[in-house]
């Protein structure tokens, strides 16, 4: 967010967009750069899936709170597409829909009682959110399988193409990325980011300069929740096999890692670490627990010495390398101008 | 119900909720002092319990010279925690101490399942024997544990209330600027508090341990229902984690020999969340902020 | 009729009485100056009527209409909007943005429109930015516009939570102690500025310590002591009133 104004309105657009068009463009030709490998594919979809959860959750930090019932919501999308499938027999396509619609009105619901609360408290509550509703799923055996989940969650077919080859599964799962990064990174830069911004900075203000603070938050924990669900939806039909477990509040922190670790003030923090960290989690697999101990040491190092994530590296090299602040000329006027006349 | 069984389970409860008392009022004087939410304080309840494992399974020493030792122990390393990790984030956003403990959760109980194996052990008993009141069995074990706890809590009460370091922690948690005015070293305040609420609860698994299991990741469970006492005693109240303790240490008697403990912790969840919502000081204690 | 008009308005907090049947009424056009000795409750109005606390008696109106119970978003909404005795500001945002942050009333906001970029929603913003370097040229901070709010000196970002306040386009402006902090030709600047806004239209109702500017500016003014009102009228009156001269200088409290 420290990024200055006169960069968000006279932005150069086609810059931005250009680079927009060059990373899908790279996206589009990445399966045939690897030659399909089905391994790579299979990452490369989990890193997707990872990017949707930390960009959307990161939404919801825009406004200043960490939601812990986030994989909760994921939980919901994924269920109801799985549930579409399995009773209605509807494939993904109408799945996908219903679990954002469905996740969107029980975070509408929840939300209202849940955004009374602040800080610390809200981090508790929304944390018992995830709980009820992941032991819902375990409790009603009969509807949700219980602890051992719903089997058999096929992937859907378009006309000749079938999802159950992983590069049509790829193409699938990058768009809703694609989508879901869009929609927030335009969120952010649009007056609605700034908004959800004015009353993360300072509530009070922004409800002073007429702004209805909890209409925003409840928009923002929806749409968050909404895209959460859409995520879920697409994860179920990808593993075939879902159950609570999936959806608990490791899922939720790893989520809230991957953003700390990328970076908290920008929509690029979140992609970033997602991206790093699962790349990370799966070259470590094998180690299995200590791959856990090195993610702890991780989050750690980065709060302590990094503590504005990957994202701002480009700003630190510059500022070492080249010793080169970029606003040198203003910090010094500002300085002499009235460094003696502060109080 | 019959009478023993009722009486049985009273026992249990009241063991129970003297435990997860100790666990708690160390996790609510962390937050009351330094406004962390030491997350991770679950994995410091299974590090102590581990360290008696070993002192007294292992190495065949003496119990109770163990169990002071693994509080020494455990108090150092919450102390060190403190200073090395907690301390140079004080002041800023309470995202990075609450990532902090995150991590630390990572590699602690990561760290627990590589150094101690996921099998399920127990620590040995330190007395046998049992007498029969009310048609129900009363094992010294639960009666000898039952009063350390209440000795501890008594004895932190008194530290509290009647000794220059506990008055300085009170006047920490109540206001640190005007503490850190009055001559109170508030960092030292803050390694202290923070060493003595790990301690706590290292000795809360030490005993946990000897009366059920140990496995390295009980750690989260605990944690889970350390939060649930907090937030319903309300969170840096002392009595509040107490009586909160009670109340989950009699629920988990009673509902998992009567129910089944999955509603159990629907129920628990959906009662956080509306306290959280509707009365965020909980059910005894005053609002923070 | 008046402007703002607080009827029998008491706000108690437990026991402790902040204010007590408080009258008073401020009429369009004027620099209204609202004193009194620390803790009488000048503040605690401000929150009352800005909606942050509901008051425990009585009712205000603001151009005839009751807002009681409206909440600050609501009373912003009507065109009443304060500023802060501590400094509050956006502090990581730009200067510029500050500023169109407060434009959110009048800035024709759509949430479809912005997520799109719709020419309509960007023309939009950029009249909203216009509107921003005007107030900001007006109030003296244009050449900070890209600085960040937290990097400002003292007195600048007194001057940019006005700022923010007069892009809501206020009909009552409260200022919550605006020369809190700065030297005495900061102050006198800080003078100039209100008498100019008021100029614009914009009724001014103004906590403030400095006698000199109380005085110097302000064409009523209203003391408060322990809640109550004690005295009302022009700076002359108030000189030379004999309760206000009680309620500063006996007892323990400081000259202001």
């Amino acid at each position: 967010m420290n990024e200055k104004s006169k960069t968000l309105l006279r932005n150069r657009p086609s810059l931005v967009v250009l680079l927009w068009l060059a990373g899908i463009a790279l996206l589009l030709a990445f399966p045939f750069l690897i030659n399909q490998e089905r391994y790579i594919l299979h990452v490369a979809i989990v890193v997707f899936f990872n990017i949707c959860l930390a960009t959307s959750m990161w939404l919801i930090w825009s406004l200043g709170f960490v939601s812990f019932a986030h994989a909760g919501f994921m939980g919901i999308g994924a269920y109801t597409s799985a549930l579409f499938f399995l009773r209605l027999g509807l494939p993904l396509w109408f799945g996908v829909i219903a679990g954002a619609l469905v996740g969107a009105l029980i975070a509408m619901v929840v939300s209202l009682p849940l955004m009374r609360t602040r800080a610390v408290y809200f981090f508790m509550a929304s944390w018992a959110v995830g709980e009820v509703i992941k032991r819902i799923f375990a409790y009603y055996r009969g509807f949700f399988g219980g602890w051992e989940g719903l089997f058999r969650i096929m992937p859907p077919k378009l006309g000749p193409l079938d999802f159950a080859n992983r590069t049509a599964y790829y193409y699938l799962a990058m768009v809703l990325m694609v989508l879901i990064v869009l929609v927030v990174y335009r969120l952010n830069k649009t007056r609605t980011g700034w908004i959800f911004w004015s009353i993360h900075e300072a509530e009070v203000l922004s409800s002073h300069v007429g702004i209805h603070a909890l209409k925003y938050k409840v928009a923002a924990f929806t749409i968050a929740s909404a895209l959460a669900a859409m995520t879920g939806a697409l994860y179920a039909h990808y593993h075939t096999y879902i159950n609570p477990k999936s959806f608990d509040i490791w899922t939720s922190e790893f989520a809230l890692v991957h953003i700390i670790v990328g970076g908290l003030s920008t929509a690029a923090g979140p992609v970033l670490g997602a991206v790093f960290l699962t790349i990370i989690d799966e070259l470590l697999r094998p180690t299995e627990f200590y791959r856990i101990v090195i993610f702890g040491v991780i989050l750690i190092l980065t709060v302590l010495f990094l503590p504005g994530g990957l994202e701002s590296i480009p700003k630190r090299l510059r500022l070492r390398l080249w010793k080169l602040p970029e606003d040198k000329d203003t910090q010094k006027s500002i300085a002499g101008a009235f460094g003696k006349g502060r109080k | 119900m019959t009478l023993q069984l009722t009486v049985q389970m009273a026992i249990t409860g009241v063991t129970l909720g003297l435990i997860y008392g100790l666990i708690a009022i160390g996790l609510t004087l962390i937050f009351g002092v330094m406004r962390i939410i030491q997350y991770a304080h679950g994995e410091i309840y299974m590090l102590g319990a581990y360290f008696l494992y070993y002192w007294f399974d292992k190495w065949h020493l003496p119990y109770w010279a163990g169990f002071v030792m693994s509080a020494v122990v455990i108090f150092f390393f919450g102390a060190g925690l403190q200073l090395l990790l907690f301390r140079p984030l004080h002041g800023k956003d309470m995202l990075y101490s609450l990532a902090v403990s995150l991590a630390l959760i990572f590699i602690i109980s990561s760290a627990g399942i590589i150094a101690f194996g996921a099998v399920i052990r127990g620590i040995s008993s330190f007395v046998t024997g049992q007498i029969r009141i009310a048609g129900a069995e009363w094992t010294f074990e639960r009666m000898v544990i039952a009063g350390i706890s209440l000795v501890l809590i008594i004895a932190l009460w008194f530290l509290l209330q009647r000794t220059k370091i506990g008055l300085a922690m009170r006047a920490v948690a109540e206001d640190p600027e005007t503490s850190s005015l009055q001559g109170i070293n508030n960092r030292r305040i803050h390694w202290v508090a923070m060493g003595l609420g790990s301690a706590l609860s290292a000795m809360a698994g030490c005993l946990m341990g000897t009366l059920m299991f140990i496995v390295p990741s009980m750690g989260f469970l605990a944690t889970i229902k350390a939060f649930m006492i907090v937030i319903m005693g309300g969170l840096g109240s002392v009595p509040g984690a107490l009586v909160g303790g009670f109340v989950i240490g009699f629920i988990d008697s009673f509902l998992t020999t009567l129910a089944t403990s999955e509603l159990a912790y629907i129920i628990g969840f959906v009662t956080i969340f509306v306290i959280l919502v509707f009365k965020p000081s909980g059910l005894f204690g005053q609002a923070w902020e | 009729m008046a402007l703002l008009d607080i009827q029998k308005v008491s706000m108690h907090f437990g026991g402790l009485k902040a204010i007590r049947e408080l009258d008073f009424a401020v009429q369009q056009g004027e620099i209204r100056g609202l004193i009194g000795p620390n803790g009488a409750g000048k503040t605690t109005l401000f929150n009352v009527i800005s909606g942050i606390y509901l008051p425990t008696r009585g009712r205000f109106f603001f151009q005839g209409q009751d807002i009681t119970r409206l909440r600050p978003h609501g009373t912003a909404k009507l065109g009443i909007i304060r500023t802060f005795q501590a400094i509050t500001l956006f502090k990581h945002f730009s200067v510029l943005r500050n500023v169109m942050v407060g434009c959110h009333l009048h800035s024709h906001y759509s949430f479809f429109g912005s997520l799109l970029g719709t020419p309509n929603s960007l023309r939009h913003e950029r009249e909203n930015e216009a509107r921003s370097m005007e107030i900001l040229e007006f109030m003296g901070l244009a050449r900070y516009k890209d600085e960040l709010a937290m990097n400002l000196p003292h007195g600048h970002q007194r001057a940019l939570g006005i700022s923010i306040a007069l892009a809501g386009q206020p009909s009552l402006l409260m200022l919550d102690e605006p020369v809190t902090g700065m030297n005495p030709e900061e102050s006198a600047a800080m003078m100039k500025l209100i008498q100019k806004i008021r100029d614009r239209g914009i009724t001014i109702l103004l906590i403030e310590h400095d006698m000199k500017v109380v005085m110097g500016i302000c064409e009523r003014i209203t003391v408060l002591n322990f809640g109550e009102k004690i005295a009302e009228g022009t700076p002359e009156e108030i000189r030379k009133d004999p309760d206000v001269h009680e309620a500063y200088l006996g007892g323990e409290h400081y000259v202001a």
